[in-house]
């Protein structure tokens, strides 16, 4: 350490005249002092300061030119990977393999695609009616969730809002809201009441993006009415007759809201997230203890 | 990758751009080095291991891409006059402190590649000598000799306007 200017190198001269010298005051203090002494050494210092400001200055306005677009749009696009040979020989195969996969999947399942709702779905579907007779067996075995999960895994990821179709306005309210897994796929039934007719309403998270329009089908003695809108796969049940089955689904396909993607689950739909489910005897997966579907909140998260 | 790590690279873009153009004295080849060292930089960016600065991350990128291109550059280019850079900037009001800096740069521009890169590195970035030794992948002595031997020609060229004591290359003859 440089106590006095007798210690003075040329090293210290070199810092101060850069500025390196601001933070350290003695050292500082020492080298002034040695060049108050030293006038010569004190010219060169100060034309070494004299340097560093002019090319400073003569580069000034460089800090505040404009940025050419080329340079930005390098810093903010996505650079090109490159892969190497080995690499791309790779990528090509994996992809050929996905796509005669895929091909192949998509040939097997074509039929299930195409009319938006899988056969052995709706097959389900249709024994999962729940009419008014049977209402009470129906909560023996489930009980209404609050905010109820469709897929709990996926809710790590992806949360979809789906407001509940209201049809209060139709004549029918909204008894029962129960988790069900029917041939595998995961679905929230909806059971809606008028005095003297019971629905069914099924939604269930699927991978096809694509919206299809209302159609029905026969399963047995059950007509079913099954549409998808995006994401979500919607199937329908009553026990009223054909003609006003037809009706009543135009009208809760008419009802159903667009759903939304959230990014983060609200506290108390999260909370039920986490809550453990029960699988009934036949079957049904069923949530856990929850409120009067009266009070149950009108959304839906997967 | 992060926004974050995309914008201190971006706010580190005109210091590139001046040290590049400092360098070379053309803009076109400036822009050009500070591009593709934008690209290695982004290529390479899990080599960056946070020790020392970004900065000096991307300069010493940038630095390598100067000395490869002044390899690559042979017989080397005559760089462009200071009259390239004067068309870019504004014009400032004090004519004479003008030349006095053109005179200067000019005298930079005369050093070898090597002093000249540690001489803008301190004189025009601020920086100090370790990083410009990290920079250049010099030690730190080398740093001070060269930034050395560059102001006493800087001091030569001020005083009789020449680099006389610029050694002479020598060539083979047969």
């Amino acid at each position: 350490m440089t106590e006095t200017w007798e210690d003075i190198r040329e090293i210290d001269l070199m810092a101060y005249a850069d500025g390196l010298l601001e933070d350290d005051a003695r050292r500082k203090g020492a080298v002034e002092a040695y060049l108050a002494a030293h006038p010569r050494e004190a010219e060169r210092v100060d034309a070494i300061i004299r340097d560093n400001r002019e090319i400073r200055e003569f580069f000034a306005d460089e800090l505040n030119a404009t940025v050419p677009t080329r340079l930005l749009r390098t810093v903010h696009h996505r650079p090109r990977r490159q892969l190497r040979l080995g690499q791309a020989v790779a990528a090509g195969i994996v992809l050929v393999s996905f796509a005669a996969a895929g091909g192949w999947f998509v040939g097997q399942r074509d039929d299930d695609v195409m009319a938006g709702a899988p056969a052995e779905l709706l097959n389900a579907i249709a024994g999962r009616h729940v009419a008014r007779q049977a209402r009470a067996t129906v909560a023996q075995h489930t009980s209404q969730i609050a905010g109820g999960v469709l897929l709990p895994a996926a809710s790590n990821k992806v949360h979809i809002e789906i407001p509940l179709p209201q049809l209060s306005a139709h004549g029918f309210n909204l008894v029962n809201r129960t988790r069900v897994v029917a041939a595998g796929h995961g679905a929230i039934q909806l059971v809606y009441r008028a005095p003297d007719t019971t629905l069914n309403l099924f939604m269930w998270v699927r991978r096809e993006p694509r919206s299809s329009s209302l159609s029905s089908q026969r399963m047995g003695d059950r007509l079913i009415h099954y549409w998808t809108a995006g994401p979500v796969g919607y199937a329908m049940t009553t026990d009223a007759g054909e003609e006003d089955a037809r009706r009543l689904a135009a009208m809760v396909h008419g009802a159903i809201q667009q759903g939304r993607l959230l990014e983060h689950l609200p506290p108390s739909n999260a909370d039920s997230a986490k809550g453990g489910d029960a699988v009934a005897g036949d079957g049904t997966q069923v949530g856990r203890q929850g409120e009067p579907a009266a009070q149950l909140p009108p959304r839906q998260f997967n | 990758m992060s926004d974050e790590f995309k914008w201190a690279i971006e706010r580190q873009i005109p210091h590139m751009r001046r040290y590049a153009l400092a360098l070379t004295r053309d803009r076109d080849t400036a822009d050009d080095m500070v591009q593709d060292s934008l690209e290695r930089a982004l290529r390479k960016r899990h080599l960056w291991h946070k020790r020392g600065t970004l900065r000096s991350w991307l300069f010493r990128i940038l630095y390598r891409k100067c000395i490869d291109h002044y390899r690559r550059a042979r017989p080397e280019t005559v760089p462009a006059d200071a009259e390239v850079i004067d068309g870019t900037l504004a014009q400032p009001p004090d004519q004479e402190a003008r030349i006095d800096c053109r005179n200067v740069c000019d005298a930079v521009e005369r050093l070898p590649k090597e002093q000249r890169a540690v001489v803008l590195l301190v004189a025009l970035e601020g920086l100090p000598y370790d990083e410009v030794a990290e920079i250049t992948g010099t030690p730190i002595g080398t740093v001070r000799s060269r930034l050395s031997r560059a102001r006493d020609t800087l001091r030569t060229v001020r005083e009789t306007g020449s680099d006389k004591e610029r050694p002479v290359k020598l060539r083979m003859v047969k």
